[in-house]
């Protein structure tokens, strides 16, 4: 479960971290929105089923009131029948002396409408007079009747029995009558002296059909009349339910009290109002479906399930609109804030929108600004300690040869070689002359080639021809440009490394050629040459500043290396090839620069 | 951006509009109401009197089911001929469906079979099954015919003769209620007859068989034969031999109260008549009809006739 809850929340903040403000927004809005909405709706609809159920209930209360008014009526014009029958005729008649028939016929013709016959009974059982005038039929009882006897046990009431068949009277047409009978207990007076009886008045069945039949109930809502114990008297399905092709929940009817009730029967639900009918006990059973209910206002239901729909689709869409709007301006700065991480130029922060965006875009706008400013000094800064270090570089390596000439020169003077000395005072002139160049840091490679040149004449002197010297240039070589002191650095280590011990046979041979793009200045001797360690501590920037053992610093070949990576990139600098008795060759890889391109790199020179 | 508007608003906005006009042409529930079926309902007798609970029944569902019904008697009583004909001529004549009280099934197997070919056809009391009809309605016959059987060992001793009335040549409910009745008494030790009117009329065979067989009980096993054989020992000098039958109908009921017909076995016909009816229209609607067990009776005696049970069996709420 916990695992479940937090997959379930990675997954959200998943689609939340890559989904756009403006989705977040659209659908925030139109869930709270719909959220809202419905509940509203179900609410009022709610609201609308209850108050609607409500007034079925009241409806159905109302027609049952009107049809138990009717019911009443005709009831008590029965009991009226009954009580006439009883106080007017039998209590004011001595059956022996007159008959009772005449006026129970002439009672039976006033209501022939409502009543199928009225008979008086003694209290055996014999008929004592009738109407309409009928013969008892010989293999009845009376007395064995449930009418009797209920009449007889409690001679205080009057009894109305379910509908049954009459049974009593013979009829040559072979009718068999459904009816209710009104039963009562009576007192004969028979020769001056009392006895008991029966007044039995049959009322006909057709006479509570007509009341309840054609009641308008909601829908097909239908009633129907029971008695106390849930015995049907009435139901518009009644001979249906008689021949077992319909059930009625008539026995739960008949312990529901007066009111409206909600029932399933046979997984129908149902609205069943229920009204007691006065003196009967009988109760009046309206029932309802549900779904007539629904029927009834099915329409309405449509209506506003479409209104709910327009609702929803209309606040989607606005929503829609509405964030985009809202989002427009921060989506234009994401914009504008990507251009800046791509370093694009005139980008645009003016993106409108409300107070916040717009005072974000103000800032980082003047973030930018900044920005910018600082970059530039950076790289200012930056050029500058490059120059600078460069020109410490530069200025490491003139005191350094100067020193060593001049002591030549000086050793020279001293042993009477003045020729010597002008030539080499001449080449050192020379050789200054190229260092300084009017400045400039960026040489032919004429040049570079001829300032060695006058480098190993002088070299050449100091060590006593040790060595011979070959500069050669591959042809168009010489036109182009480079970074000036770069060759004699390698010389220098060439002959202090490689010719000091040299006995006249000592080589050196300078070779510049293209190789595609580039330059090669290649510095050749024949050397005892160095060891792979040696060769690797020589251009690692941060190895010893002297080589153990030998002659100078060795601050050469890192000097012209970084100079060269300084300036042109990684990509260039020097490659040292060397095995011990073997010679060393350095490798010089420089961009071939032609005049256009070597103004730009003095142009970057000029502070 | 007018493409997403388009997308955004008109679409969705022509997609409930068109929901919303399906929704409310929909047509409400009354004048959905389904075209009436005609059933044509081929009787057995030359009346319906007989059938007057069955009749209101097949009313009753008509009127429930939105069906119209054609109520066909014969000019000659139990005549499988005269029904055959009719059956051919109803359902050629463009009937939906047919209720049918078979009076043979031999002479009506291959009507029927032709017939439950173009239209639901429903048979009450004799079930014709195995003919092709879609559903039978009534009683177990053989249970019936046993359940009378039994009733009228009472009413005769052993070694006296039960009369049984074949009122209905031919292979019928009646031959199936005789033969289980006729089963039952033989077992007892009671002399069965079989009274066969033949082209005769049922009154004069049964006299003729009264005065030759001198019975001491008459049974008959459908509504008209129970009717005919009560008026005909009302007539005989007594004492009448007891009669007991199978059906319901008020001159029955009368008998069975005045004494002239001892027992009968009474199915509920109008619950017969109501499900037969029914079944014919739910077929004919092409809905589905399952054959439901067979209808229950009760043996009926003077005695409890009017016991509230039988009050509803017997007599129909007449409205």
């Amino acid at each position: 479960m916990k695992d479940a809850v937090q997959s379930l929340r990675r997954r959200w903040q998943e689609l939340y971290s890559r989904s756009s403000i403006q989705m977040i927004l659209s659908l925030s809005f139109t869930a709270v929105a719909v959220l809202g909405l419905v509940g509203l709706g179900l609410t009022l609809f709610l609201r609308f089923s209850s108050s609607n159920n409500t007034q079925q209930a009241e409806n159905s209360q109302r027609v049952l009131t009107q049809v138990n008014w009717n019911l009443d009526a005709y009831l008590r014009r029965i009991m009226r029948v009954s009580d006439t029958a009883y106080y007017s005729v039998i209590k004011n008649t001595d059956v022996e002396d007159k008959s009772l028939s005449p006026a129970l016929d002439l009672l039976y013709e006033n209501n022939r409408d409502s009543l199928v016959s009225i008979a008086v009974f003694s209290q055996e059982g014999g008929l004592v007079a009738d109407a309409p005038l009928q013969k008892l039929k010989n293999s009845v009882s009376p007395r064995w009747e449930d009418w009797f006897t209920q009449a007889t046990n409690k001679i205080e009431n009057l009894h109305f029995s379910t509908p049954h068949v009459q049974n009593l009277w013979e009829d040559p047409d072979q009718r068999y009558r459904w009816v209710v009978s009104l039963s009562r207990y009576v007192e004969l007076s028979r020769g001056g002296s009392m006895e008991g009886g029966v007044l039995l008045v049959d009322m006909s069945f057709s006479g509570i059909e007509q009341i309840c039949k054609d009641v308008d109930l909601a829908g097909s809502g239908y009633l129907y009349l029971i008695d106390g114990s849930g015995e049907i008297i009435y139901h518009p399905r009644q001979q249906l339910i008689y021949a077992g092709l319909q059930e009625e929940n008539n026995l739960a009817a008949a312990g529901y009290s007066d009111g409206s009730h909600k029932e399933t029967f046979q997984g129908s639900r149902r609205q069943v109002t229920v009204k007691t009918v006065g003196y009967t006990g009988w109760k009046l059973v309206g029932v309802v479906p549900m779904e007539s209910l629904w029927d009834n206002y099915g329409q309405l239901v449509l209506f506003v399930l479409f209104v709910l729909l327009f609702s929803v689709f209309l606040l989607v869409f606005v929503n829609l609109r509405l964030s985009e709007w809202i989002t427009a301006p921060v989506k234009k700065l994401d914009r504008a804030v990507k251009d800046l991480e791509a370093r694009r130029k005139d980008i645009d922060f003016d993106v409108g929108g409300p107070y916040e965006v717009e005072h974000l875009s103000h800032s980082l706008r003047s973030m930018a600004s900044t920005m910018d400013h600082l970059m530039e000094d950076i790289i200012q800064q930056e050029e500058q300690k490059r120059r600078s270090e460069l020109d410490v570089l530069q200025s490491q390596i003139n005191p350094h040869f100067l020193y060593n000439t001049l002591d030549s020169v000086v050793w020279m003077t001293e042993n009477g070689r003045t020729q010597d000395a002008v030539v080499m005072l001449t080449s050192l002139a020379r050789f200054f002359r190229i260092s300084l160049s009017r400045g400039s840091n960026v040489i032919s490679i004429g040049d570079e080639l001829e300032h060695a040149r006058h480098y190993l004449t002088i070299q050449k002197m100091r060590y006593k021809n040790k060595f011979s010297a070959a500069i050669t240039a591959e042809e168009g070589v010489e036109g182009l440009y480079t970074i000036k002191l770069i060759v004699q650095p390698v010389l220098e280590n060439a002959i202090y490394h490689g010719m000091a011990y040299a006995d006249g046979d000592g080589e050196v041979a300078v070779r510049a050629f293209r190789e595609g793009d580039d330059v090669i200045i290649q510095v050749t001797d024949n050397g005892p040459g160095m060891p792979e360690e040696v060769v690797e501590r020589l251009l690692d920037p941060g190895g010893p500043t002297a080589l153990a053992g030998a002659k100078g610093s060795g601050i050469g070949f890192r000097n012209v290396h970084q100079r060269l990576r300084l300036t042109f990139g990684p990509a260039y600098g020097l490659t040292i090839l060397s095995e011990p008795d073997d010679g060393t060759t350095v490798r010089i890889r420089l961009p071939a620069l032609d005049e256009e391109a070597a103004r730009r790199y003095r142009k970057e020179e000029t502070p | 951006m007018k493409r997403k508007i388009l997308l955004q608003l008109v679409v969705p906005l022509l997609s409930l509009c068109m929901l919303f006009l399906l929704l409310a042409v929909q047509p409400d529930p009354a004048s959905r109401s389904v075209e009436p079926v005609e059933l044509s309902v081929i009787l057995r007798e030359t009346d319906t009197a007989a059938l007057n609970a069955a009749r209101q029944g097949m009313e009753q569902a008509a009127a429930d089911l939105n069906a119209e019904l054609r109520l066909l008697t014969l000019t000659t009583a139990g005549s499988g001929e005269e029904q055959r004909a009719l059956l051919e001529r109803e359902v050629s004549g463009g009937a939906g469906g047919v209720v049918l009280v078979p009076a043979d099934r031999e002479t009506l197997a291959d009507s029927v079979r032709q017939a439950a070919g173009q239209v639901p056809v429903v048979t009450m009391e004799t079930d014709m099954g195995e003919s092709g009809a879609k559903a039978w309605v009534g009683a177990d016959n053989a249970a019936l015919g046993t359940a009378l059987g039994k009733a009228a060992l009472n009413g005769v001793r052993p070694g006296e003769t039960v009369l049984l009335l074949d009122s209905l040549s031919g292979d019928n409910a009646v031959r199936e209620r005789l033969e289980a009745a006729a089963a039952v008494l033989k077992t007892e030790g009671r002399t069965v007859e079989v009274c066969t009117p033949g082209e005769r009329p049922l009154s004069d065979a049964l006299k003729t068989a009264l005065s030759e067989l001198r019975p001491s009980l008459v049974m008959a096993f459908e509504a008209g034969a129970l009717e005919t054989a009560a008026s005909v020992l009302e007539t005989v000098e007594q004492p009448a031999p007891l009669l007991y039958g199978a059906g319901a109908s008020t001159a029955i009921a009368a008998g069975l109260e005045q004494g002239r017909i001892t027992a009968i076995a009474a199915q509920n016909e109008f619950a017969a008549g109501y499900l037969a009816v029914e079944a014919a229209v739910r077929l004919a609607r092409h809905q589905t009809w399952e054959t439901e067990d067979p209808l229950e009776f009760s043996i009926l005696r003077r005695e409890n006739m009017y016991e509230p049970d039988s009050q509803k069996l017997l007599f129909p709420v007449i409205r």
